[in-house]
């Protein structure tokens, strides 16, 4: 990871590669791309001699881009049909030959097109960048910043040209002529390795990167970053960098998602930067805003987040201005309007579908977790936007806008936004990006989850439990990878014939059950009205597939036996369940506690839902439960500790002892 | 722990003298430490009272322990004082709960040591 540099030219500075048959395309297709920041028309990307045989795509005074093909007699032409791009901001150009027509694209769009002959374009001239040798051009000379430039001679489209105007390219990909990313460097990453000769005096400057996406169902993207690298983050000499980005936000797009984090796990504004966000009307957005419509978080005086319900269509400008050693992601996001996760995955693709490719900083290796990067990316800017409202307003349940931008992302009603907002993280954005990217689908765990809670109207213990496991583990489960693939079974669901069909329906996975336990069994609903209670899993009677490939978490009494007769959670084992989970003898409840006492054990649940091995999940366990402990007496009330210090003491675990599994199983959950 | 919380547990007993059987307070074990008898030299009778003795000055919640439903102080007194096996865990809980206000006591107070 590294800031991004590009190379600034000016006083006559431009860059050359040297003639070459690899740009030899004569009458067939042709490509190219590039990267740039101007405020004054300039050649981009030329080869072409006056009144000569040679193609060139410039920019004039008033911002009109232009790619041209001639033979020397003559010349073809795709102009914008728009002034545009001489605002300084990040642009990107695209010219495509395909047989006779010439397409421009400007920023990713079509801007233009014309068909006729193919002619030969061929000379013997170098290729300039930032340059013409058309000496009859008004802008010889670019003045301006320059990067990811490629030539092919192909006809570029769809994903191969959104990957290659953003300059993900690896340099093996067919047709690839020439291709400069202008990274604090000259070399040529095609096969050709023709470098990028300077001429005059260029630099190379440090620019805030940005990328930018649209797709089908009214989506639109844009992500601008600094990633310094250890050195360059403490750096003297720091530059201030600005960069924005226009977003357009069509009618009936149902929100407008932007966010800001300082590029680390834990949730920050970062320090020094300054965002603005404008609407069409000339609106900034700079105070607090907590409405049904409209949601605007700030942190130190500065939008830290903005959500919009049903937006004002038009541009929106988002500027960010941070000193070069500021490490941080502006993530906006046009949430689409059907289909968000094939709409958006589409659209990013190009983008983030190789990560290899995203070199230029952000993309890789921040933000971990077993979240690819595509996905984390495409929640970025609603998971910003989610945990900055929690640790602004500190209350997930009164944010009404979140929860309505939340809910179209990942089409759940509003309500259930509502539920699960207070459960997205607030201290790691891995795992807050893991739980968006479950509930909406983004990530569909592969192992399977099955929660049985017996929630026995006569027996108040088994209602206690599955009253925080509802209230806590339930939403865990919707905000996670398992969110689409799990299934629950409770009070009279939670019957013997259920639990086996559950169970036998999945060969890997985890199953979280509560009820009553002994040593030998698990009971669950009534057996008959009013009857006893059936026992639901029982020690030499359940099938074997019941048992192959699953974690057992039992949050009852006994099942974790471990006498001269294995119970239930060793036999489960020796049956093929891949680890357990219990308490090998009694533990106590008491009400006025249930919430800490359910939550040590819930951390179990947690811990294994997150990726977590069992090793870990016990030990988090166990880190809740003495955390706690030490809260009970430090408060005086030692009762309550040393009932919880008692329930601890009988959780049994593959970490306490060998015969309740393996200590380094884990969910497979990509 | 607030002080008034401290001055209840001062007051409540943890066990009884070595030498004499006679009861004593948390307060009176962190002046005499070595004078108080552990669980293991008491009769099951007299560490039952010790508890019932802490759970009658209000140290008791109402709680659920196995499959034995919700256990409030009349049943628990009974049970500890049946010998059953939901008494005695709730013996050795209580016990464990007066210990660890004597090791919090003993390392947080002034000269508690």
């Amino acid at each position: 990871m590294a800031v991004r540099y590009g190379a600034e030219l000016v006083n006559g500075a431009y860059l050359m590669a040297l003639a070459s048959p690899a740009f030899d395309f004569g009458t067939g297709d042709f490509t190219v791309t590039a990267t740039l920041m101007t405020t004054s028309g300039c050649p981009v990307v030329t080869r072409r001699a006056t009144g000569g045989a040679g193609w060139a795509l410039s920019i004039d005074a008033s911002g009109i881009v232009t790619f041209l093909t001639s033979d020397g007699g003559n010349l073809f032409a795709a102009s914008s049909p728009q002034p545009q791009l001489l605002d300084g901001a990040c642009h990107v150009l695209a010219g495509v030959r395909s047989g006779g027509a010439l397409t421009l694209f400007v920023d990713g769009i079509e801007a233009a097109s014309t068909s006729g002959p193919a002619v030969d374009v061929d000379n013997d001239l170098a290729l300039s960048l930032g340059a013409t040798q058309d000496t009859s051009a008004p802008f010889p000379r670019m003045t301006g910043m320059l990067l990811d430039v490629s030539v092919w001679a192909t006809a570029l489209s769809g994903a191969a040209l959104d990957a290659a105007t953003f300059g993900r390219v690896s340099g093996a990909e067919p047709g690839l002529r020439g291709a400069w990313s202008l990274n604090y460097t000259t070399a040529d990453m095609s096969p050709f390795q023709n470098p990028a000769n300077m001429v005059g005096p260029v630099l190379f400057m440090a620019c805030i990167s940005c990328v930018w996406a649209a797709g089908g169902n009214d989506f639109a993207f844009v992500r601008m970053g600094n990633n310094p690298n250890a050195d360059e983050a403490t750096a003297a000499g720091a530059m201030t960098l600005t960069q924005s980005r226009p977003v357009v936000v069509p009618a009936g797009a149902p929100a407008l998602a932007v966010s800001i984090m300082a590029a680390a796990d834990a949730p920050a504004f970062p320090a020094g930067v300054t965002l603005s966000i404008t609407d069409p009307q000339g609106t900034r957005y700079s105070n607090d805003v907590n409405t049904p419509t409209l949601f605007v978080a700030t942190s130190g005086g500065q939008p830290w987040a903005l959500l919009a319900v049903d937006p004002l269509p038009g541009s929106w400008t988002i500027e960010v201005t941070a000193p070069s050693t500021a490490a941080f992601f502006v993530d906006v996001q046009v949430v689409p309007s059907a289909d968000v996760v094939t709409t958006v995955e589409a659209a990013l693709a190009p983008l983030y579908g190789t990560p290899a490719l995203c070199r230029e900083l952000h993309d890789t290796a921040l933000l971990g977790g077993w979240l690819d990067v595509l996905t984390k990316v495409a929640v970025a800017a609603l998971v910003g936007v989610t945990v900055a409202g929690l640790v602004v307003f500190s209350g997930g349940a009164a944010l009404p806008a979140v929860a309505a931008g939340l809910a179209a992302f990942a089409a759940v009603t509003i309500g259930e936004a509502e539920t699960m907002l207070p459960d997205v993280s607030t201290t790691s954005l891995p795992l807050a990006s893991g739980g968006v990217a479950g509930l909406a689908g983004f990530v569909v765990a592969v192992d399977r989850l099955l929660l049985v809670d017996a929630n026995v109207d006569a027996d108040p213990a088994t209602q206690l439990i599955y009253k925080r496991r509802d209230k806590v583990l339930y939403p865990y489960v919707t905000l996670s990878p398992f969110s689409r693939n799990q299934a629950s079974l409770v009070a009279d669901q939670d019957t013997r014939a259920n639990v086996a069909a559950q169970l036998s329906g999945f060969t890997s996975g985890f199953a979280t059950m509560s009820g009553h336990g002994m040593a030998f069994y698990l009971t669950g609903w009534y057996l008959t009205p009013n009857g006893p209670l059936q026992e639901v899993l029982t020690t030499g009677r359940y099938a074997p597939a019941e048992a192959a490939g699953k974690i057992f978490h039992m949050f009852a009494c006994n099942c974790g036996y471990s006498g001269a007769s294995p119970g239930l959670g060793i036999d489960l084992v020796n049956h093929g369940a891949v680890a357990f989970f219990g308490y090998s003898e009694p533990f106590q409840l008491p009400p006025a506690e249930y919430i800490v006492f359910c939550d040590c054990d819930i951390e179990i649940d947690k811990a294994l839902i997150d990726g977590d091995d069992c090793a870990t999940a016990y030990q988090r366990a166990r880190a809740k439960y003495t955390a706690a402990i030490s809260r009970y007496i430090a408060n005086g009330d030692t009762l309550s500790a040393a009932r919880l210090q008692a329930n601890l003491n009988v959780l049994v675990a593959p970490s306490t002892n060998a015969a309740y599994g393996n200590p380094a199983a884990r969910l497979q959950i990509t | 722990m607030t002080p008034e919380r401290t001055e209840w547990h001062l007051a409540l007993p943890v066990g009884r003298r070595r030498d004499t059987g006679e009861p004593m307070t948390l307060s009176d074990a962190l002046r005499e430490p070595d004078a108080l008898a552990s669980p293991t030299e008491l009769s099951y009778e007299d560490r039952v009272e010790v508890v019932v003795e802490r759970w009658s000055r209000g140290e008791w919640t109402d709680t659920y322990y196995g499959t034995d439903g919700l256990v409030d102080l009349p049943r628990a007194i009974a049970e500890a004082r049946a010998g059953s096996d939901l008494g005695r865990a709730l013996v050795e809980t209580t016990e464990r709960s007066a210990a660890l206000a004597l090791r919090h006591l003993r390392d947080t107070l002034p000269g508690g040591a």
